[in-house]
């Protein structure tokens, strides 16, 4: 096991690099002029402009640049957002637990709904149960949840009322932003409406986190299903049944770990789907996370805020995705190789 | 003529393969459903020229807002109802059809040969081109799609023809794994190795013997391209990255009609449905090919 | 696969369980009441962005603005009607004879905010004002070059070519030096880029080294305090304590952002804000008849118009440009665009202006003369842009809606077009550089002084620095305007600007579209709210009221 981790570590060293290598050549292949791409500043006089040439490293060769960015990238220098002045990676740091704890409990749902949804199907296959479920899971995968969401703010936040309609805590809470996760910032305040706050702050995760969960929970569901049947039908479990072991002992020991293999296996591949739907999900319901910062920064072109985020968010892509892959090997032996 | 026999399935009564393929894929009753909405939606989108009763762009002041014809103040000239500036809504939706799904098909055949021929060229290479490639494939890979499909766009400029071409580039990097872990998996094969032994030519192998035999995971993929192709072009109508108005594209006419979400829901309802009924259908078939060429699930 | 293999126990119950278990949970949280512990004492204002700066010197958006009347004074403030002046920081003020010297008494016991990251010694004196408009006078002053040394309206105004000078004669007087006499100079000085800031915390903060810090965490003298700020999400303020003018009953003072109109109505309707900034005219029917809901709705001090580029052929011809003029059917714009809140506009001022000239011909929709003008003046293919601008305000709603319906209309006289448009930053970039042919933008007046109507728009001047978007510059137009604005008497400065606009509108370097209103949208609940002509939002004053009684019918 531990070479297969100094293998996958090893792995990730390229990753960066290539990574490193597309944001360079985002800065470089951005219309307009590199100098005031880099700087915010347009219409510079003339020597000014040379002088920031120079400072931008802009007149070396590409190469000489390549290495040069590399190497405040290493420093952790991931550039300053041209309209804020602040450092992308403090931007990136305030923001980034707004949209995991959006994920996480998205995350948790499509976990909690989905594995025994798809359980459910596999337990009563052909039966209505299991067509009900997969038709829904079918059409919960192909949902483009920006409608979704949509039509769930309209139902339950503008008809109903009871349910916010955006934001992370209602306005007049003042929280002071210890730790970023609002959950645990209105748990630990020593304001007198700290626990009111917590339940707002709940209340207002609900929605988006259920749209968030849409996607990944209908594709846990059809995994968990589809591997629960394979394994229902194996020698072993028959063996199991034959020697007179409950039904949900065998269930519950011996299938459902071997079920759950598969859905290990796509959690990597979830990275990208969450982040997707935190693309949309926090544009709709407004929510202040590093999906939505990076859109503005694209709207605004605030270039800088872009090459950095590109960087920050594939590179937080990279690492997750390697953990799950070292789950997977943890939980399934045979591809440790 | 039956050189290799051993990748033939002998329990079954000879078919053609298309045959075969439609005989399991019928047993599936969502993939038949899938199959018969996609029809629909292809043959609306085929004919919508000469199909909509009304001109997408023609605004006609005097209608602005009417609800579809099934509610109170609807009109049957007008079936669907119409948007903020009188244009026919199902005319705008049937011509969206024909951008959504005719793009789609597209930007997944582009993205289809550029990812078949450069898998099969890493497939092939040896030594550090080819790890080069698996890794540049891998990083590519582990960024998000849409994310990567924002930055194109951030290069190329919002509009539906750069977004068509950033989603498209985004789509290669999925079918450059499949087929070069197919080729492998294939070139592994003991009928690979008798042919080579027999001194078959190693290109001519590659198209004779290993392309036609990983085409089941290319088609699989390539459902799966086109649903995430629609999902990702009306996303990106939708942030307004992708097609601007007055192009009735059915994300862009969702982001157009947020507005509208309390006044005239039906603005909002009728183009996610219809973006939904084309991922769904897609979905379905993709699901239903799966399981039919999946000899798992054969009995 | 054989049905069903296992026999039946409650592990199905528990299955379902597992599955209905989070969904109820889920419901459970989300069905529970939000709190209402602080509502009383607190209001939330619904924005429409991020301010770029904490001061109103460095910045140039109305959004910033909105933030700078909440924590700054001017020495003198519009009343809330937008039609005079009154006094704020500054008691009384007198003019010389030749209208060179203006000189301010100022305010006695005015104290400035106590945060947590200042506390004032002493109280409001002359050095405040000086250091105020010095720092955007004089290149030596040491705030000069903080945050870019770049002071839009100070700029736009020429306040530094009019200024000879400021003197501080004693701690609660000071006289502004002119180079020549200048009618409007008064209301400049209660344009928001004259708020006064703190000299005292401007001191304190460059000894400390971080002097940008004044234009990030405000320091003044209005009716609310700076607490706390994320971009793109809040604005927090609490009543400033100790205000000169009596302080807030409002207690918490909150400007949630939210860029996108719908989601902004969204918000109000569930009650997470109290009111909201510039509803679409579309949304504002259904407000109308929403008993929870009061709009205010005032006429504004705008224009929106769509802008010919008169240094491109043929859009220098002037008959090109009232042909295409013809073409456009404004009424179907005000019904489509702006949904009846506007009135459709043929001088370039409003017509609650006291220098309007009522008697302007009308430009007629007429495409058959429209078509006919074309020929006539020798084009018989015409494709051409329309820029539409990205975003959105008082005087136009949606001007990517407006140019799809003139887009149409072109069609109809055989016109082909195309709609371009770029982010807000790279647009007017590229409009200053001439690349449209035309353009659909506006103008919102920023005192109720004419010439602030015309001079940045249509003066040679303009034409020349690139802020006017036609380029157009008549040597008419420009004399009865220079005439007007050095002139102290109102009914002959009304004669000239009405000359004025008649050349205007001879020549058309823009069709004038409409004078979209101003509507203010709040929770019934919400009192004395005032809308100003100006657009923008003044939250001194504003309260909620704490029991039913108190709301006015």
């Amino acid at each position: 096991m531990s070479q297969y981790l100094l293998r996958k570590l090893l792995l990730m060293i390229p990753g960066f690099l290539g990574i490193s290598l597309l944001a360079f050549a985002f800065i470089h292949l951005v219309p307009g002029d590199p100098v005031s791409n880099m700087t915010g500043v347009y219409n510079a006089a003339p020597e000014e402009y040379s002088r920031l040439r120079q400072v931008l490293g802009l007149d070396k060769s590409l190469p000489e640049q390549y290495f040069r960015y590399l190497g405040q990238l290493l420093q952790g220098d991931f550039g300053t957002s041209l309209t804020t002045g602040q450092t992308v990676l403090a931007e990136f740091l305030v923001l980034l637990p707004a949209t995991l704890e959006l994920s996480l409990l998205a995350l948790f749902l499509a976990v909690a709904i989905g594995l025994p949804a798809g359980m459910l199907a596999a337990v009563k296959h052909r039966r209505p149960a299991d067509y009900a479920i997969t038709g829904l899971a079918l059409a919960g995968n192909s949902m483009p949840i920006f409608w979704w969401g949509l039509l769930l703010v309209g139902f339950f936040s503008l008809k109903l009322g009871i349910a916010p309609v955006a934001g992370r805590l209602s306005f007049l809470f003042d929280i002071e932003p210890r730790t970023g996760f609002m959950l645990i910032d209105t748990w630990i305040s020593t304001e007198p409406y700290a626990r009111e706050a917590f339940f707002d702050a709940l209340h207002h995760l609900a929605l988006p986190a259920l749209v968030l969960a849409t996607v990944p929970t209908a594709l846990f569901a059809l995994i968990t299903r589809s591997a629960m049947l394979e394994v229902l039908s194996a020698d072993y479990i028959r063996a199991a049944r034959s020697f007179g072991l409950g039904r949900l002992r065998i269930i519950a020991v011996n299938a459902l770990r071997n079920a759950l293999i598969p859905v290990v296996a796509v959690l990597g591949l979830q990275v990208s789907v969450f982040f997707t739907g935190a693309l949309l999900t926090e544009t709709i319901f407004s929510w202040p996370g590093i999906a939505k910062w990076l859109l503005e920064a694209v709207s605004r072109r605030d270039y800088m805020t872009v090459q950095g985020g590109l960087v920050l968010i594939a590179s937080l892509a990279l690492v997750l995705n390697t953990l799950f892959d070292l789950l997977f090997a943890w939980v399934n032996p045979r591809v440790r190789r | 003529m039956n050189r290799f026999p051993a990748w033939h399935d002998w329990h079954i009564p000879f078919l053609g393969p298309v045959r075969v393929l439609w005989r399991d894929y019928r047993r599936d009753g969502f993939g038949v459903a899938g199959l018969c909405l996609f029809l629909v939606l292809a043959t609306v989108a085929l004919f919508a020229p000469w199909l909509v009763p009304y001109d997408p762009m023609a605004q006609m002041p005097h209608t602005l807002l009417l609800p579809p014809y099934w509610m109170d103040g609807g009109v049957a000239t007008h079936v669907l109802g119409t948007d903020d500036l009188g244009r026919d809504l199902l005319s705008r939706l049937m011509t969206g059809a024909r951008l959504s799904l005719g793009l789609g098909l597209v930007i997944v055949l582009a993205a289809l040969v550029l990812g078949v021929l450069l898998g099969a060229l890493a497939a092939l290479a040896k030594g550090t081109l080819e790890a080069l490639a698996v890794r540049l494939m891998d990083v590519l890979l582990a960024v998000p799609s849409l994310l990567l499909a924002v930055i194109v766009v951030a290069v190329l400029g919002p509009g539906l023809g750069n977004a068509a071409v950033a989603i498209a580039a985004v789509l290669v990097p999925a079918f450059m794994r499949v087929t070069r872990a197919a080729i492998h998996e294939e070139m592994a094969k003991d009928y690979v190795t008798a042919a080579h032994l027999d001194g078959a030519n190693k290109l001519r192998l590659l198209t004779r013997s290993v392309l036609p035999n990983i085409v089941p995971s290319l088609v699989v993929q390539t459902t799966h391209a086109l649903s995430t192709a629609i999902l990702d072009v009306a996303a990106l109508g939708f942030l307004g990255l992708g097609a601007q108005s007055p192009t009735p594209e059915w994300g862009t006419i969702l982001s157009e009609s947020r507005a509208y979400i309390q006044q005239a829901p039906w603005t909002v309802t009728l183009p996610g449905l219809a973006i939904l009924a084309a991922v769904l259908s897609i979905n379905l078939i993709g699901n239903g090919l799966r399981n039919a060429l999946d000899p798992r699930w054969k009995r | 696969m054989p049905n069903d293999p296992l026999p039946r126990q409650p592990l199905l119950r528990r299955l379902s369980a597992l599955v209905l278990g989070p969904t109820l949970g889920l419901c459970l949280v989300a069905c529970s009441p939000p709190g209402e512990s602080i509502k009383a004492k607190g209001l939330v204002y619904c924005s429409e962005g991020s301010p770029e700066a904490f001061n109103p010197q460095v910045a140039s958006s109305g959004t910033a603005f909105d933030t700078a009347r909440a924590l700054y004074n001017r020495l003198v403030e519009f009343t809330p009607d937008g039609k005079d002046l009154r006094p704020a920081l500054a008691e009384g003020w007198e003019v010389s004879e030749d209208g060179l010297a203006w000189t301010f008494h100022l305010r006695r016991g005015v104290k400035f905010h106590q945060t947590p990251y200042f506390t004032p010694s002493r109280e409001f004196s002359a050095e405040d004002v000086l250091f105020s408009f010095e720092r955007q006078r004089r290149y030596e002053h040491p705030y000069h070059f903080v945050s870019g040394g770049s002071y839009p309206y100070f700029e736009s105004t020429e306040l530094g070519k009019l200024l000879a000078g400021i003197e501080a004669p004693d701690a609660h007087t000071v006289v502004f030096r002119l180079n020549r006499p200048y009618a409007p100079f008064l209301s400049i000085l209660a344009m928001e880029f004259a708020s006064i800031l703190s000299a005292e915390y401007g001191q304190q903060r460059l000894a400390a080294g971080h002097p940008e810090a004044l234009d990030r965490q405000p320091i003044g003298t209005g009716p609310y305090r700076f607490k706390r700020y994320e971009k793109d999400a809040f604005i927090r303020f609490t009543a400033h304590p100790d205000y000169w003018a009596g302080r807030e009953r409002t207690e918490y003072l909150v400007f949630a952002i939210t860029t996108d109109p719908s989601l902004r109505y969204a918000r109000l309707n569930a009650g997470e804000c109290d009111v909201m900034a510039y509803p679409l005219p579309s949304q504002v029917a259904s407000m109308r008849q929403d008993p929870e809901l009061t709009v205010a709705s005032a006429p504004g001090l705008n224009i929106a118009f769509w802008g010919f580029n008169t240094r491109k052929k043929p859009f220098d011809n002037p008959k090109v440009r009232q042909a295409l003029g013809m073409a456009v059917n404004r009424e179907a714009i005000i019904e489509a665009v702006y949904r009846g809140a506007a009135v459709s506009a043929e001088s370039p001022l409003p017509p609650t202006l006291w220098a309007y000239e009522p008697q302007l011909a009308k430009t007629e929709f007429n495409p058959d003369k429209a078509r006919r003008m074309l020929k006539e003046a020798g084009i018989i293919e015409l494709n051409l842009d329309i820029w539409a601008m990205p975003v959105q305000r008082p005087y136009n709603p949606n001007a990517r809606k407006m140019a799809e319906l003139i887009q149409e209309d072109l069609r109809a006289i055989g016109v082909r077009s195309r709609i371009i448009s770029y982010e807000w930053g790279s647009f007017l970039q590229r409009l200053r550089r001439g690349e449209h042919d035309t353009v659909l933008l506006g103008w919102t007046a920023d005192t109720n002084d004419p010439d602030h109507f015309l001079t940045p728009t249509l003066s040679c001047a303009a034409a020349t620095s690139g802020s006017s978007r036609t380029f157009w510059c008549d040597p008419e137009f420009e004399r009865l305007i220079n005439m007007a604005r050095r002139l102290n008497n109102q009914d002959e400065r009304t004669v000239l600007y009405q000359r004025a606009q008649t050349v205007f509108k001879q020549q058309t370097p823009w069709l004038s579209i409409a004078h979209g209103a101003n509507v203010q949208v709040a929770r019934r609940d919400i009192q004395g709210l005032k809308q100003s002509p100006f657009g923008g939002v003044n939250f001194s004053g504003v309260w909620r009221a704490e029991s039913k009684s108190e709301v006015a019918p």
